[in-house]
């Protein structure tokens, strides 16, 4: 019996757009989850690591993101129900601003993170598995844009665990195969089906020296959030 | 026990705490203005105009459906009035005064009497507009522009806000109980300096008038306006404000349409009562520097009920190509005043040997004057956003009028001016004028329409990792103004305009800051607060603070 499932998952993952569609399936067992984030983030030539911290509730592609640190940036929401529809709540100025998608392109709170970084859950939706090698714990998917998808990156070579398709390493490249941001993504853990990383670590090669870790502290998978999580009027009054 | 039990509240209280620490110094760029000495000194923006330190502290407390929040800063002025008595020196709120703000104390229910039903009482802010620093549909709490680094700000007051949400689609009420007035810059009453920029809408009233002003100054009684009383609207059901918006979005749109009737927070005057003082006044550094006496005007001010239709929108462009899209938002206002009339009295005034007894005015056809004419106007802002890569974030607006702009009259629309400064025309007969009731063959004035049309562009550069940011914003003035003058050869009037760039006119703002976080909630930040142009544009009047550098420190915890 066993035999046969390991022979059926084997023959699954034999090639790279079945090895694409396993992760994204992998990415996205869970229903809902809330995962409340502590974040180390270097600067370039920085001596010491800022810190921030943030809970983030998502449900498919709408998220609610609320900053508990620094201080000054306590109480501050981000609202994401699609990549053209964004919002934030500015405590200090009292209202609910939406933002244009150009933002995205300042980073996530200028950290190494960009705000499709954060976001990205689903890579078969912008990209299109084009080759695949393989070791004895792991496939290396090459994944090229998809033409008008507004991929954030021309191609990805995305490291997947044979254990629980899930990626360990994502290298986002140039369209001339350059890579200019390493992610690496550990410490997984496990509730029931749905499995999340411990440690998420970005490098941005294009400033050298400049990282961002995020710890997994807490996290809960399938609590039935509700749609009215996701609304311009709990963003404005909170949970 | 399960008496105990069902008597136990079902959810946990939850309180949050978080708080600012700030310093904020501030140093005059501007000389001080020269009054004559018999003019009342007022507030003057000079020297060190602001030296504060505050504490501001946020406490929500939460409980199940029910809230409560508490936004308060403690402000220590740092400034020591410049003449205190003897006994003052041992008070210490009269040597260091202290000061309250309480933006936010509010109780909230959420989901109250269905789902989607929220209830807001208490002191709070509430704002309808999209826009960025410049809102004409934020017309339900007053505006707060006492820092003028802070434009934009409303100040709280008391009112009830109720919510109901369906989806993406709100509608929301508000009650406001009790008028609340703007906060103005310390700079504001210097306005009351320039007794020439009389507010009557009817031109023939206003020559005449600023023409036997300026024939008793020649006779050696000028006139000062002593003082201006405010008079908010009484706290009386009648005056009780109330707005409505129902705000959705559609697509990658925010759409929102609201409805407001109440008090303007930016008063006209009313009221003026002239006194005859006689002197001499004398310079006291200058015993040859003198007057024989003062037309002292007291001065009083109402605050006219409006009712404001306003529209919202926000959302993205997209531009061709891989060009990220183009942030919009439009917020526009159609303000219906009501008509103010101004009352004109005075008591026993002798000049020349000729009497005014006490009593009303004379005015040109009986009827009072107008300050305030009941046209309605429109106010919008529309604005751009974009993000350069990276770093660069650039927003520029386009104001149609700002908030303390009062009235019909632009550049595009509507024809209504306001009086930015009067003066004797050159060889005018300005006895004959004055003793005919005429002025209009001596008086020369400098106009600006009422809604002022604004460029605003700002750059943000952002650096080592959104710590730094260095922000450049300018406001340029680009209404303009007009210059009517008369012929004494003619006597013949004639009007030129003179362009927004011309010499006469400009007027701008430059706003560069350099902030950084220091992380931990630690920041400081430097720049300068620029405002250029002659007395009778927007930001070269006196009356708008004139220039500053300034300083600031704060942690956040």
């Amino acid at each position: 019996m066993s035999s046969a499932l390991w022979m059926a998952t084997f023959a699954l993952a034999d090639d790279a757009p079945t090895v694409l569609t396993e992760t994204d399936a992998a990415m996205n067992r869970a229903k809902d989850l809330t995962i409340q984030w502590t974040v180390a983030d270097m600067a370039p030539g920085g001596k010491a690591p800022r810190a921030l911290g943030f809970q983030v509730r998502v449900k498919g592609p709408k998220s609610l993101t609320s900053f508990d640190a620094p201080a000054d940036l306590k109480g501050t929401r981000v609202l994401v129900l699609a990549r053209d529809q964004m919002w934030v709540w500015l405590p200090s100025y009292g209202k609910v601003r939406r933002i244009a998608s150009h933002v995205t392109e300042q980073g996530f709170m200028g950290t190494s993170y960009s705000h499709a970084d954060m976001n990205a859950s689903r890579f078969g939706d912008a990209y299109t598995a084009a080759s695949m090698t393989e070791t004895g714990e792991a496939w290396v998917v090459q994944l090229d844009a998809k033409p008008d998808a507004h991929a954030p990156y021309p191609q990805i070579e995305m490291t997947v665990a044979k254990s629980n398709h899930l990626p360990t390493r994502i290298a986002y490249q140039t369209a001339e195969g350059k890579t200019i941001k390493v992610e690496t993504r550990s410490d997984y853990a496990c509730q029931a089906a749905v499995c999340l990383p411990g440690v998420m670590r970005m490098e941005d090669l294009t400033r050298p020296g400049a990282w961002t870790e995020l710890h997994r502290a807490t996290w809960a998978a399938d609590t039935g959030l509700a749609d009215d999580v996701f609304t311009v009027r709990t963003l404005q009054m909170g949970l | 026990m399960t008496v105990l039990w069902l008597a136990a509240p079902s959810f946990a209280q939850e309180v949050d705490f978080g708080g600012k620490v700030a310093s904020d110094l501030r140093f005059a760029l501007s000389e001080p203005e020269e009054v004559d000495p018999w003019v009342p000194q007022l507030a003057t923006h000079t020297g060190i105009p602001w030296n504060r330190t505050s504490l501001g502290t946020r406490t929500d407390a939460s409980a199940g459906k029910w809230r409560g929040v508490a936004d308060v800063e403690l402000m220590l002025l740092g400034q020591t009035p410049t003449a205190v008595s003897l006994p003052d020196l041992s008070d210490a709120s009269a040597t260091s005064p202290v000061r309250i703000e309480v933006d936010a104390l509010y109780v909230e229910a959420r989901d109250l009497l269905w789902r989607g039903h929220d209830l807001r009482i208490g002191q709070q802010v509430v704002q309808f507009g999209v826009g960025d620093q410049f809102n004409p549909t934020n017309t339900i709490n007053p505006n707060d522009v006492e820092d003028p680094l802070r434009f934009g700000d409303q100040a709280g007051n008391a009112m009830i806000r109720t919510d109901m949400t369906r989806g993406m689609t709100t509608f929301t009420a508000v009650l406001v109980p009790v008028f609340l007035p703007a906060r103005v810059p310390a700079s504001a009453p210097l306005g009351l300096s320039e007794v020439d920029r009389l507010p009557f809408n009817e031109e023939e009233l206003r020559w005449r008038i600023a023409a036997e002003k300026a024939f008793a100054e020649d006779l050696g009684f000028p006139t000062v306006v002593s003082t201006a009383t405010a008079e908010p609207p009484p706290a009386e059901l009648e005056n009780m404000a109330v707005a409505l918006r129902l705000g959705t979005v559609i697509g990658s749109q925010d759409l929102g349409v609201s409805w407001y009737r109440g008090h303007a927070d930016t008063p006209v005057a009313a009221h003026t009562h002239t006194t005859q003082l006689t002197g001499p006044f004398c310079d006291p550094e200058d015993a040859d520097r003198c007057v024989d006496g003062l037309l002292s005007s007291d001065v009083t001010l109402t605050f006219p009920e409006i009712t404001v239709y306003g529209v919202n929108g926000a959302g993205e462009l997209p531009l061709p190509g891989k060009a990220p899209p183009l942030g919009w938002r439009i917020e526009a206002a159609v303000v219906v005043p009501e008509r103010v009339h101004s009352t004109i009295t005075n008591d026993d005034i002798a000049l020349l040997g000729v009497d005014s007894p006490a009593g009303e005015y004379a005015y040109p056809g009986g009827d009072t004057p107008t300050v305030l004419a009941d046209t309605p106007y429109p106010k919008w802002v529309v604005g751009l956003d974009a993000t350069l890569g990276r770093h660069v974030y650039v927003n520029a607006q386009w104001v149609h009028g700002t908030f303390d702009e009062l009235g019909a009259g632009d550049n595009l629309l509507q024809t209504g001016f306001a009086v930015r400064n009067s003066s004797v025309a050159k060889d005018a007969a300005l006895g004959v004028c004055a003793l005919t009731s005429d002025g209009s063959k001596c008086i020369d004035e400098t106009l600006r329409v009422r809604q002022s049309d604004l460029a605003v562009v700002g750059v943000d550069v952002r650096f080592r990792s959104q710590r730094g940011l260095l922000r450049l914003f300018t406001i340029t003035d680009l209404t303009g103004l007009r210059s009517s003058t008369v012929n004494p050869a003619t006597d013949q009037r004639t009007e030129t305009r003179l362009g927004a760039f011309s010499d006469e006119a400009l007027s701008f703002v430059l706003y560069p800051e350099l902030s950084y976080d220091l992380g931990d909630g630690l920041s400081l930040a430097g720049g300068a607060l620029v405002q250029l142009g002659a007395p009778e544009t927007k930001f070269g009047d006196p009356a708008a603070g004139g220039s500053f550098a300034f300083m600031r420190a704060a942690y956040a915890f």
